[in-house]
């Protein structure tokens, strides 16, 4: 019978041990450098998250511009915006201060949707006008017919009830009309119901053309920058207030030019009228575009300019125009000032109406601003 | 004898063939597993380079603008490289624009640095007739001096600028007018003394135009490791500077070193792409 061995281990499950070892090193290691790839790509995503939110920020405030609010902020002055992406894979915060009479900087944070990624983007945005070359009251490349108790003044006018206007402006022509057309009177003995300088000046570059373009717009093209559009027919216009909120909803609504109180007091839309626009009554304030006629009867009062594919016809009471007007008279139909019209030539209505209902665009060029 | 433990010759060369097998597979697996991760890392690596690369040009292009009327922001551009005016912070105005003078708002400004008179240029934007957008330009301007001090409206933080106007006047430069401030750089492919190729940046000083040392940014890429192609508005490839509208980026990664393959022993490269809108270009009313 053998003794039994006193030591029978052997190599086996030492070079097991150190083979798992290694190997699972190995292994590790393989996983570390995954996990590192997957924690790059990860971020990379975050990131491009973060920058679109940021971009869906600036963008939205650029194209839901606020002209009301934005418009009539002081300079230096600015506000907030935020929201989230629809996406759900990010959100967005930011301001729009105004840095100038006509510029402002739109800011957007954006962050992804745990906020562990941040970018920030701006954009240089400008009040976008409208280019109406006002150079006389009435403007006009048709035959007028002026009378009754009525007045056209080319004398800067500010609007009574307004403050803080700009100094006047040397006086345009009360009646500026294409030498081929025409003035009657009747009860306005030698124009002497218009007042300018000059008093009425004949003009051959008055034309449909000139009178159908502002700056490098077309008029067709003036329908992309209404703020609402409304169909021809006949309208009481005047300011709707609810709760203490001007009701900018309502398209009879053109603002309050008259109550410096009141909240639609720096209500300044832009109207796009499609057919014949009859308004009997009361006021309103912006930049009116009619493709069409425009009838005025009942006193309505209206600040800021006039536009007239057509004639233009005023009637009893008459409306009361502070700005400009300009009817193109596309059919050379007579323009009628009767009644108790009056057109004032005003550059404080002309230039705060453009100026508060003006949309914004940005700069030409070098608009856009890594912000980091 | 007391002990006659032991192994027979057979036994022994059955033990140590076993062994030997093992001992094989282990070290093979060893190898493989070894050559694996090196693998996975010169992997990570070329994919790192190629990632970053694709990364950090679309920053440099994206704010540019070539068809500034008074010079292209790509000053010049080749298949490897371009050099271009990279913009570095952006100020505002607190007063009016006067000759040869301009005071920004000290505290109000963005961007990656603070304005340094000593490498930098303006971009000044003058509104001109504020009634119409037509008109508005970007002045180019060279700053010669600037002085701290408190002139902004009401003695707040002022940065006073004497300038050296290359383009426009002043009369048109409203308060409240952005200001941008660049500096030439350049980034270009190229080949380091031990014949690798990388991504290098340069500055270029505004006093003499001599372009600094390369420095790398990016790499080590394969062959060329960049090619660049310019696009015009329409899509067709471009040698106008002016007319530049998009850039096509390709960038080839190279690992650090040579690796097992399947095909033999060599780098490993990955490549990718991207294209980058010049999103600062005029966008209406283009001359």
């Amino acid at each position: 019978m053998f003794a039994q061995p006193r030591n029978e281990r052997g190599i086996a499950l030492p070079m097991a041990i150190f083979a798992l070892v290694v190997i699972g090193g190995m292994v590790a290691g393989s996983f570390f450098i995954a996990t590192q790839e997957q924690a790059v790509g990860r971020n990379s995503v975050r990131l491009q998250q973060a920058f679109s939110a940021a971009e869906e920020g600036a963008q939205l405030q650029m194209a839901n511009w606020q002209s009301a609010t934005y418009n009539a902020m002081i300079v230096g002055d600015s506000v907030t915006f935020s929201g989230t992406l629809s996406t759900g894979t990010g959100w967005y915060r930011g301001s729009i201060r105004r840095l100038s009479q006509m510029m402002f900087l739109v800011r957007s944070e954006g962050f992804n949707r745990d906020s562990s990624s941040r970018q920030q983007v701006g954009m240089l945005a400008r009040l976008r006008l409208i280019e109406i070359d006002i150079q006389g009251a009435l403007t006009t490349q048709g035959d007028t017919k002026i009378g009754g108790s009525s007045f056209i003044s080319g004398h800067d006018t500010p609007p009574g009830a307004w403050t803080g206007c700009p100094a006047t402006t040397d006086a345009l022509a009360g009646i500026r009309i294409n030498p081929g057309a025409s003035i009657t009177t009747s009860g306005c003995n030698n124009l002497d119901c218009v007042t300018g300088d000059p008093q009425v000046e004949y003009d051959s570059e008055v034309t449909e053309e000139s009178m159908t373009t502002f700056g490098d717009l077309t008029f067709d093209e003036l329908r992309a920058l209404a703020s609402f559009e409304m169909t021809g027919g006949t309208y009481k216009i005047e300011p709707v207030v609810n709760n203490g909120r001007c009701q900018t909803e309502t398209l009879t609504n053109w603002g309050d030019p008259i109550d410096p109180t009141s909240p639609c007091n720096d209500y300044f839309p832009i109207i796009w009228v499609n057919g014949d626009l009859n308004i009997n009554q009361l006021m309103g304030q912006g930049v009116l575009i009619v493709d069409g006629d425009l009838s005025v009867q009942g006193g309505f009062q209206f600040y800021g300019p006039v536009i007239v594919r057509g004639f233009l016809k005023t009637t009893g009471t008459g409306g009361h125009f502070n700005g400009g007007v300009v009817a193109a008279n596309v059919a050379l139909e007579q323009n009628t000032v009767l009644g108790d019209a009056v057109i004032n030539y005003s550059s404080c209505a002309l230039i705060r109406a453009l100026t508060a209902s003006a949309s914004a665009d940005l700069l030409q060029e070098r608009s856009w601003i890594n912000l980091y | 004898m007391r002990n006659r433990h032991g192994f027979t010759l057979v036994e022994l060369v059955v033990a140590l063939v076993l062994f030997g097998l093992v001992g094989t597979s282990i070290y093979q697996l060893l190898v493989n597993n070894q050559r694996l991760y090196l693998s996975q890392s010169e992997r990570v690596n070329a994919n790192s380079s190629a990632r970053a690369a694709v990364s950090i040009l679309p920053h440099s292009i994206r704010e540019l603008s070539a068809t500034d009327p008074d010079g292209s922001d790509i000053l010049a551009a080749t298949a490897s490289g371009f050099r271009f005016r990279s913009l570095k912070n952006v100020y505002f105005a607190c007063q009016d624009g006067a000759l040869g003078t301009l005071v920004l708002d000290r505290t109000n400004w963005f961007g990656i640095r603070a304005l340094d008179v000593s490498t930098d240029s303006l971009l000044i934007f003058a509104e001109n007739d504020l009634t119409t957008r037509t008109d508005d330009q970007w002045l180019h301007a060279n700053v010669t001096s600037a002085v701290v001090g408190t002139a902004c409206p009401s003695s707040q933080p002022s940065i006073t600028l004497l300038l050296d106007l290359l383009s426009g006047t002043m009369a048109g430069v409203y308060q409240g007018a952005p200001i941008r401030s660049y500096q030439v750089e350049q980034i270009s492919a190229y080949t380091d003394a031990s014949g690798d190729s990388w991504l290098g940046a340069q500055t270029i000083s505004k006093s003499t135009g001599a372009a600094s040392t390369i420095q790398p940014i990016v790499g080590p890429l394969s062959g060329t490791g960049l090619a660049l192609v310019y696009y015009d508005a329409n899509g067709n490839v471009t040698a106008d500077r002016a007319r530049i509208a998009r850039m096509g980026i390709s960038v080839v990664g190279q690992s650090r070193s040579v690796v097992r393959t399947d095909t033999g022993i060599g780098y490993l490269t990955q490549d990718l792409t991207t294209d980058v809108s010049l999103r600062n270009n005029c966008r209406f009313s283009c001359p």
